[in-house]
């Protein structure tokens, strides 16, 4: 029995569990869970695991498929192959080149640092309080409203001046106080992830935004019952090739943060070539 | 690794349904049912409590439930069996406990 003593669990291909799994050890999952996950280890969601369920585990790594939630502990690494959809809630988010992710992202770690920035910064900003640990998106999005709804002051102006500080925080980082900067960063490793929270968080930021956009959000709905056909008739193998993730260029700009490099050469380089021609 | 065999670890709950065309071994908790197209077998640390339906199942474990099995039950001299049994063959060693209603289809 010596032999089945290993510290992790290994769920294979052909295995499909129904319900809910509890785990105080190492789960690799290579088959199908329409279960609920909690662990308070690792959840390793392997290149033919499908798991269609909410997953709440002290750190998550997928190649696989996961269709549901992600709230993690520790920390959620997305590699090349994975096809997500859901929210992904972790202090610490990785999303490797080639993984493809529909949902928002949330990073306690960044509500707080925006927050600080918010009450540092009371003057441009607003003087209604951004709720509180909403942070950054409501933030943005509260903004031009509160002025209005306060008076007839100049609300257009107010309202074209008010983001563009913002953005030039999120982006580069020029005008942010940098004591609140150096604090932020801090706890967090490595720099990569800090891009893919900033337009993660802009990216949230503007769905909400529009309010009025029942468009984008019929599209979504859409997608949605898409992936989980999908997704469903995957059966065993998932042939997550066929996941899409419609094409839609806002979504990229999350993961292609680091894609953006490789990507802007060619561009840049289609440029000169079709000049020459002409 | 590739060893088409999964493990549920003494760790791991499930609440639910299991299925599975590989052999199975379970050490931690089930509770619900478990339909397997081969082996099954629940560990010293296992605790199942559960309908199951399999080809061959050993037991060194708890279990409460009844089974139905195309080939073989068996209970090992650790294991503790609660429920009835439907196989063709039933092996209980000395030693096992078990409760219940054996049925090995004499036709």
């Amino acid at each position: 029995m010596a032999d089945f003593k290993d510290k992790c669990t290994i769920i294979g291909p052909t295995v499909a569990i129904r319900g809910k799994v509890k785990a105080d050890e190492d789960l690799v999952i290579r088959g199908r869970i329409d279960a609920s996950i909690s662990s308070t280890k690792l959840v390793h969601v392997d290149k033919d695991g499908v798991v269609k369920a909410n997953v709440e585990a002290e750190s998550v790594l997928i190649s696989g498929v996961v269709v549901g939630d992600i709230t993690a502990t520790a920390r959620v690494e997305l590699m090349g192959t994975a096809r997500v959809v859901g929210d992904i809630a972790s202090p610490l988010l990785v999303i490797n080149d080639g993984a493809r992710l529909r949902g928002k992202i949330d990073m306690p770690a960044v509500d707080k640092a925006m927050e600080e920035r918010y009450v540092e910064q009371p003057k441009a900003a607003v003087q209604a309080k951004p709720a509180a640990v909403a942070a950054a998106p409501h933030a943005l999005a509260a903004k031009p409203i509160e002025p209005a709804a306060k008076g007839k002051e100049p609300i257009k102006p107010a309202d074209s001046a008010i983001p563009k500080p913002i953005m030039n925080e999120l982006g580069t980082d020029k005008v942010g106080a940098p004591r609140v900067l150096g604090k932020a960063e801090t706890p967090r490793k490595p720099g990569t992830i800090q891009p893919v929270v900033a337009s993660g968080a802009a990216d949230s930021a503007r769905k909400p935004l529009p309010g009025v956009d029942p468009k984008a959000a019929d599209k979504d709905r859409d997608r949605d019952l898409d992936i989980d056909a999908i997704v469903d008739s995957f059966g065993i193998e998932p042939e997550v090739e066929e996941i899409e993730m419609g094409g839609d260029d806002d979504m990229l700009s999350i993961y292609d943060v680091d894609g953006a490099q490789s990507q802007e050469p060619t561009q840049v380089g289609g440029g000169p070539l079709s000049a020459k021609k002409n | 690794m590739s060893a088409e065999r999964t493990i549920l670890g003494p760790t791991l709950e499930i609440e639910g349904e299991i299925e599975g065309s590989e052999d199975l071994v379970i050490q931690g908790k089930v509770n619900g049912r478990i339909v397997s197209k081969k082996s099954l077998t629940i560990d010293q640390t296992g605790d199942v409590n559960a309908t199951v339906t399999t080809e061959g199942l050993a037991v060194s474990g708890k279990l409460n439930g009844n089974v139905e099995a195309s080939d073989k039950v068996e209970i090992r001299r650790e294991g503790t069996m609660i429920g009835d049994i439907k196989a063709p063959r039933v092996v209980i060693a000395d030693g096992a406990k078990f409760k219940g209603r054996v049925e090995m289809g004499v036709d």
